[in-house]
């Protein structure tokens, strides 16, 4: 409803108790007040329910306490409307667009339908403590003599109360439009509050916030920057002017030596700016932006912390802003901020929650895939070592026996990390246990499980190393087939050692990859060793990795001393935390190790002379 | 007000005003003249200069009580601002309304 100055032919205000019977005895009154003012019968019974209507509103919903305040109505009438302005001490409530009538047999709900229906104009200004009904009625089109509009000529006293009336009445115009707008800026914060939880994009809320804060402040343009990771101030968002354009360009807004916003962020003060900055800051982003125009930079503080810098300004130097409009700015700015403080550091916990709990279910999946058991074997030891590293890969081992009394022993390496890691090291061990159950070769395990991997693996762009080795203890034969892993050490107990290599594509890169395979013996008294890559590119504090030999010495030493399986593990181990002088490992080391036991006296052992 | 039993008829009547401040009075004083023998409720609006939502509220309220006593209540010769009222919130589809 828009306020026009108009030379009202009659105002007068009412004040009534706040109850029932008073409030219909307003209703009367107002009627003759109005009446005198040349309302028609017609217009009279009208205006009379509606008041009757909104009185009673005011009576029933008036809060305790508040009841000794009088019910006020207020008329202004002129030849072409009616206006009743009907204050009420309630908590107040929303003017709906449309009223519909209830129910037939409802005894309440059409006090409201009844105001709507018989006035042009409903609103409903909500302040603190009291609100106001603003009702406008249009008057009906009717003849009347000039004469008779103009009315009698006032006396000076009563031009002097007039002139006092008229100006009591404009204060509580102002007054009321702050309410009004007190209501609306309040209304808009807890809009885009709940929005907020919503709103996945902090630029996109903040632009749609700024654009309210630029209307409800008149301004003009906005640019808003945040303090990002690096303690710079980014460019989130900037106001989109008439042209339809970003004011500031996002590519190159931030270059500038000399800025107003780097200004107020330093000096966590306000730094205000008009047309004369020109000269001095001519590189400042802002200065373009503003030109002869006025505004200010606004650094955003909260808990001593910088989190941005908000800028608003008007295109029109003489046009400044005025405290009030700057206070709303600044409390808008600094709660836009804690806004965006809030959801970022909230994103931040759920993203290390859905970390920590990935981690977790994928050290649950590798610790469940490590055999509880190794095969125990006749005159040999086979042992294992797991060590995860800090983010859990997709490293594992397996050892179990085969028809025909051998031994198949696998290591895999599968290239990525967490849950989706684990989950391919589960498929493939279930795979490949399921498949050993028949009597197969190991180049036949591997070109069958990447058949089965493959279609998986491409899609998310992972891949698998692997090494089969099956071993038979009655012709000390080894069979080995890869894919894309490390060799496989043997050492015997004449000090002498070996590298194994069998090339292969790791699984998961061609889907008809064949693997091949071939047979080396056990030498006498011998280790085998199984590993993977996160053993020989242990680190350390130099960044040097350990590489083979060391372990390939300390393989073939253990061989030679004729030291049992879990002394040579140790030893191993001991090599590479030694390297690592506590380093944090990168990857997963794992190893599996098989060694011949030693029974008694060195000459008994080497069937192999026997 | 005057209420007056004619037979197995209640008339109300010499109501100037049926408003927020007396419809609850109007209601339980008609609710309490009720009887079983009661088969109409004839509420006379001829004087009534002023009806709003609290009146008509009361009305309701009585022509439920009249209906679940398998009664009927009519509304005699309204004035025609209460007639306008009446036919503004649709209410004269409701109660039967005998016209002078």
């Amino acid at each position: 409803m828009n306020e026009v100055t108009k030379n009202w032919v009659r105002k007068f205000a009412l004040d009534y108790p706040c109850e029932l019977t008073s409030v219909r005895e307003a209703g009367r009154q107002s009627r003759e007040e109005l009446h005198a003012a040349g309302l028609a019968e017609q217009e009279l019974d009208h205006w009379e329910l509606v008041l009757a209507e909104a009185g009673n509103n005011a009576v029933y919903y008036a809060l305790e306490g508040q009841k000794h305040k009088p019910v006020r109505f207020e008329f202004y009438v002129d030849d072409q409307w009616v206006e009743a302005r009907i204050r009420d001490q309630g908590p107040g409530f929303e003017m709906p667009e449309e009223v519909e009538l209830p129910e037939p047999d409802s005894e309440h709900g059409r006090g409201l339908f009844l105001i709507k229906t018989l006035t042009d104009e409903a609103a409903y200004w909500r302040g603190k403590g009291e609100n106001w009904l603003v009702l406008r009625k249009r008057r009906p089109e009717r003849e009347t003599p000039a004469s008779e509009a103009s009315g009698p000529p006032a006396s000076a006293a009563d031009a002097a109360l007039t002139e006092q009336l008229a100006q009591s009445e404009s204060t509580l115009e102002l007054m009321t439009e702050e309410l009004a707008s007190a209501y609306e800026s309040l209304s808009t914060i807890f809009r885009y509050s709940a929005e907020l939880a919503e709103q996945p994009q902090p630029e996109e809320f903040a632009r749609k916030w700024l654009v309210e804060v630029c209307k409800i402040g008149a301004a003009d343009w906005f640019v808003l920057r945040l303090v990002n990771e690096n303690e710079a101030l980014k460019l989130v968002v900037s106001s989109v002017d008439l042209t339809g354009r970003e004011v500031l360009d996002m590519e190159n807004a931030g270059e500038a030596d000399v800025s107003l916003e780097i200004r107020a962020a330093s000096l966590r003060m306000d730094v205000w700016f008009d047309g004369t900055l020109q000269r001095v800051a001519a590189v400042d982003p802002l200065v373009s932006v503003t030109g002869q125009g006025t505004g200010f930079a606004h650094p955003i503080v909260i808990n001593d912390r910088l989190v941005g810098v908000l800028s608003v300004g008007r295109y029109l130097a003489d046009k400044p802003f005025q405290a009030g409009q700057v206070s709303i700015i600044q409390t808008f700015g600094d709660f836009l901020g804690i806004q965006i403080r809030n959801a970022h550091f909230q994103k931040q916990q759920v993203q290390t929650q859905l970390t920590a709990r990935d981690l977790k279910i994928a050290a649950d999946i590798q610790r469940s895939l490590l055999p509880k058991t190794l095969p125990v074997l006749p005159g040999y030891q086979l042992v294992g070592h797991y060590q995860s590293a800090r983010q859990v890969g997709g490293d594992f081992y397996d050892a179990f026996e085969t028809p025909g009394g051998k031994v198949l022993m696998a290591i895999a390496d599968v290239m990525g990390k967490g849950v989706s890691a684990a989950m391919f090291a589960a498929i493939f061990r279930s795979q490949l246990r399921a498949e050993a159950e028949r009597e197969r070769s190991p180049a036949a395990l591997l070109t069958m499980l990447n058949r089965a991997l493959f279609a998986d693996l491409d899609q998310v762009e992972m891949f698998i190393t692997a090494q089969l080795v099956l071993f038979n203890p009655q012709d000390r034969s080894i069979v080995i087939s890869a894919a894309g892993h490390p060799p496989m050490l043997l050492a015997g107990n004449d000090g002498r050692s070996q590298e194994v290599e069998q090339s292969g594509l790791p699984l998961g890169v061609l889907g008809d990859s064949v693997y091949t395979e071939r047979t080396v013996l056990l030498p006498a008294g011998g280790n085998l060793l199984l590993f993977t890559d996160g053993l020989t590119e242990a680190r350390d504090p130099e960044g040097q990795l350990l590489w083979l030999s060391p372990l390939e010495k300390c393989l073939s030493q253990g061989a030679k001393a004729g030291r049992g399986a879990e002394e040579t593990k140790a030893a191993l181990i001991a090599i590479v935390e030694a390297h690592e002088q506590g380093i944090p490992a990168g990857d997963d080391q794992t190893f599996l190790l098989l060694a011949e036991r030693r029974t008694g006296a060195k000459n008994l052992n080497p069937p192999k002379q026997a | 007000m005057k209420i007056q039993h004619q037979g197995t008829t209640l008339l109300v009547g010499g109501l100037t005003e049926l408003n927020a401040a007396n419809a609850l009075g109007f209601r339980d004083a008609v609710r309490g003249a009720l009887t079983p023998q009661t088969t109409h409720l004839d509420v006379d609006l001829s004087e009534t200069k002023f009806l709003d939502s609290s009146g008509l509220g009361a009305l309701i309220a009585l022509h439920k009580t009249v209906v679940a006593n398998h009664a009927v209540l009519r509304i005699l010769h309204p004035t025609p601002t209460a007639q306008q009222i009446l036919e503004l919130t649709r209410l004269h589809r409701v109660f039967e309304i005998v016209k002078t």
